[in-house]
């Protein structure tokens, strides 16, 4: 059984605490909805599960399969199966895009495919996705547009086949036609056994994904994780309600109130209390 | 060195040193022009002139040291004239070089491709800046330029100036220059599908300078594969 688990995780950017102990599972046949008001760091959240380096974890424990996920190199954790589709893909200047996708299968392989199997396989993802597959002759994201730079990452993921997709708004920037296609290819990665986190601001994608949980980030903190129908309501009333049921006030957030050594005490006085 | 290759002969020149070059293509005739430059690099000046369907396939790969012009000037000077240029270079150290490359179309119905294409690392400076010409009454001419150069550390600069003058309208003329920088954005999403740093690194330099070994036979393709692992580290 695959699962991730994060425990009271600290992320800090530039300095400044953006997640404040976070504590979420997502287990085996997870189909996670990830919302928030803008800011308030769920995209920090991924970054921060999948390595970059901007984004530093001050403490607490991330493992998946029981492994140490802080640990490992941000392309171990691709290969152990984790992937991000990233809100804002990078435009990789000088590199072909099908010359990419063969080297991130290839280093996951003990031999290389051939290039025939390997184009058979790409020809058959752009197919699915929809894309002409001249577009795999073009440089890594340079000059797409919005739209078709999310669609290559969903495209990636589809030839990945990773055991967690986090999807970070994936949605944004992509038409009608393209919201179903890539909803879709989701729903079959899933059904594949791909656990799911997405972050998204628009009700369409879920309706169309079904997800099973939704969890809610405020304030760099997970402040509600329950059933799905958390994200009719956001859609209908927004995030006050939040404030008024849970006492949480949504805008102000007050960066370095939780210092990092107040952190550290507070693990300190957990592990004591074993 | 100067070379005459005369009407309807067929030529092919490998140089592997700092030879400067004086070439003249009668009608008809065509020339493939290899450069591959490992050691030392010193100022290098190529000058040719095409006449009527003479056909110039040059291709120079730079993985020299040092610090040096590279000067190259080609006339079209008769209909049919055709001339396609492939640069790839490699600055790594304190290299600091310079490429000048320039076509002129002095007569009607030419074409010329320059494609000039550059990595730079450490503390290296690498400058393309190419000139295409097209003169007065060389109408129905076509031309295009493209350049791109990579550069890797904060140290390294890169600079492509293309320049297209145009004195004739009835042309085709396009250009295309970037000069990108690599970032930690760029490395982390190639990571974050499993390459390593090294991987990633390959990946890039190799898209800018492998093609440029498919213009050599085996000894030399292999040399430059080598030189782009071994200067890059990848
Ligand atoms: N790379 C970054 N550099 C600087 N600040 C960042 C960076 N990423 C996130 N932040 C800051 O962290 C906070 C949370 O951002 P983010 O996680 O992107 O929010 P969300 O995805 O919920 O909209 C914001 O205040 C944002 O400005
Ligand atoms: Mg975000």
């Amino acid at each position: 059984m695959n699962n991730l688990v994060i425990k009271n995780l600290h992320v800090s950017v530039d300095g400044k605490e953006i997640l404040r102990g976070i504590n979420l599972t997502i287990n085996e046949g997870d189909n996670v909805a990830l919302l928030g008001p803008n800011g308030h760091g769920k995209s920090t959240l991924l970054m921060a599960i999948m390595g970059h380096p901007k984004y530093v974890i001050t403490c607490g424990t991330i493992a998946f399969n029981k492994k140490d996920v802080k640990k490992m190199s941000v392309d171990e954790r691709s290969k152990l199966g984790l992937f991000l589709g990233l809100q804002n893909p990078s435009e990789v200047p000088g590199v072909n895009n099908s010359d990419f996708l063969k080297n991130i299968l290839n280093v996951r392989r003990e031999k290389p495919m051939s290039l025939f199997t390997f184009y058979k396989e790409l020809e058959g993802a752009y197919q699915k996705m929809g894309i002409p597959f001249e577009m795999a002759n073009r440089n890594l994201n340079e000059g797409f547009s919005g739209g078709e730079k999310k669609r290559n990452e969903i495209l990636q993921m589809l030839l990945l086949n990773p055991k967690i997709a986090m999807l970070d708004e994936i949605d944004s920037g992509l038409d009608v036609d393209a919201i179903n296609v890539v909803a879709k290819i989701i729903n079959q990665q899933h059904q594949k056994g791909t656990a799911l986190m997405v972050i998204s601001h628009y009700a369409r994608l879920f309706d169309l994904i079904h997800p099973n949980r939704a969890v809610i980030m405020v304030n760099g903190k997970i402040v509600l994780d329950g059933k799905a129908d958390l994200i009719k309501r956001i859609d209908k009333e927004g995030y006050e309600w939040i404030k008024q049921e849970l006492g949480i006030d949504i805008n102000k957030i007050e960066h370095n109130q939780v210092s990092i050594g107040a952190c550290a005490t507070k693990v300190a006085l957990k592990e004591q209390n074993k | 060195m100067k070379i005459i290759v005369k009407a309807n002969e067929q030529k092919e020149i490998f140089i592997d040193n700092n030879a400067s070059l004086d070439f003249v293509l009668e009608n008809n005739a065509s020339l493939l022009l290899k450069y591959a430059i490992f050691n030392n690099i010193k100022n290098i000046t190529i000058n040719g002139k095409l006449k009527k369907n003479a056909v110039l396939k040059a291709a120079m790969a730079d993985f020299s040291n040092g610090k040096a012009k590279v000067n190259a000037s080609i006339e079209l000077d008769d209909i049919g004239a055709n001339a396609n240029w492939d640069l790839a270079s490699l600055a790594t150290g304190s290299d600091q070089k310079q490429f000048d490359i320039s076509f002129i179309h002095n007569h009607q119905r030419t074409i010329a491709n320059m494609n000039n294409y550059g990595v730079a690392l450490n503390s290296s400076r690498l400058v393309f800046s190419g000139i295409n010409y097209i003169k007065k009454k060389a109408k129905k001419s076509q031309t295009n330029q493209n350049a791109k150069i990579i550069v890797f550390d904060q140290n390294a600069s890169g600079k492509a100036n293309p320049i297209l003058k145009i004195d004739e309208n009835d042309v085709l003329a396009s250009h295309a220059a970037i000069v990108g920088r690599l970032n930690d954005e760029h490395l982390f999403y190639l990571k974050s599908r499993g390459l390593n740093e090294k991987e990633a690194k390959a990946l890039i330099v190799n898209g800018y300078l492998k093609p440029i070994a498919n213009h050599f036979e085996s000894k030399t393709k292999l040399r430059i594969e080598k030189m782009i692992q071994e200067k890059c580290h990848v």
